[in-house]
């Protein structure tokens, strides 16, 4: 992806400073796999030294993995890319499969959540997701080009 | 897994191109025409274009002829007399025999505005290729 991305010349303690930082970006999921990494696990650099945690995006579910009692697992598919989305399970809903509604195949959703970098694969653990209809994404695709 | 994200392309792009598309992932959208459960082929329409689709990996479901579904899936090459032509074709229907895609994802999107559905697949594209 053209965002240009370069990695942030101020201190941490600055990092704060960035309005990115406290906000969920809209980014494209392949933006998602393009940020730079930094010193922090979960702090990631986009385009003009812009600092960011947060992340939302909008896609289709492509797969559902639901064989761990402790997690369910999204690959998410916004034409960009595909990016493995975990939805952490509540400890009252585990031993009760029944009460984890997945999503099913083809849905179109907007997850928003944490970016990190697990075993090298990059991955959003999710905060919030929402089905949304599918005129939702080709809006969320032009919200995108417009915040770039 | 590593799966392969889907371009959105558009049918006319296929039914043109056909040996352009072979192998890549892609992602459409169109009308269904006709669906046959016993060979596991489905009809889709996008204006005067005709995509032959292969559900053999969409499992058990029910299709609605005249619903628009989008489709993610994998452009597959046809050797020549393996496809049947469409039947019930519609005046200038334009069509490939040489590709079939299998499509491993599906979505009834009835309702979507295609015609911003299509701005906004040209919008994107034309960024990612101005990086």
């Amino acid at each position: 992806m053209n965002l240009e991305n370069q990695p942030c010349t101020r201190a941490p303690r600055e990092w704060g400073l960035d309005p990115l930082f406290w906000t969920s970006a809209k980014l494209f999921v392949g933006d998602l796999h393009a940020a730079l990494p930094s010193s922090s696990a979960s702090v990631f650099f986009v385009g003009n030294q812009h600092i960011v945690r947060g992340v939302e995006v909008v896609g289709i579910v492509v797969s559902v993995d639901t064989r761990s009692p402790k997690m369910t697992l999204y690959n998410v598919d916004d034409g960009t890319g595909v990016v493995l989305c975990v939805q952490f399970v509540a400890a009252e809903d585990q031993p009760s499969p029944a009460l984890r509604q997945a999503y099913e195949l083809g849905t179109t959703v907007r997850v928003e959540g944490r970016l990190t970098t697990f075993r090298g694969v990059r991955q959003v653990v999710i905060r919030t997701s929402t089905p949304v209809a599918p005129d939702q994404e080709a809006l969320g695709w032009l919200e995108r080009l417009a915040l770039r | 897994m590593d799966l392969e994200s889907g371009r959105p392309v558009f049918l006319e792009e296929l039914v043109q191109q056909p040996a352009q598309s072979v192998g890549k992932t892609v992602r459409v959208a169109g009308t269904l025409h006709a669906y046959s459960p016993a060979t596991d082929r489905a009809e889709l329409v996008d204006g005067q274009y005709l995509l032959i689709v292969d559900t053999q990996l969409l499992g058990v479901r029910q299709y609605h002829v005249g619903q628009t579904y989008q489709l993610i899936g994998t452009i597959a090459g046809v050797a020549a007399g393996e496809l049947k032509p469409p039947a019930d074709l519609f005046d200038d229907a334009q069509y490939s025999l040489d590709i079939v895609l299998s499509a491993r994802v599906v979505k009834a999107v009835d309702g979507l505005d295609m015609a911003v559905y299509r701005k906004a697949v040209h919008a994107v594209r034309q960024f990612l290729e101005s990086g």
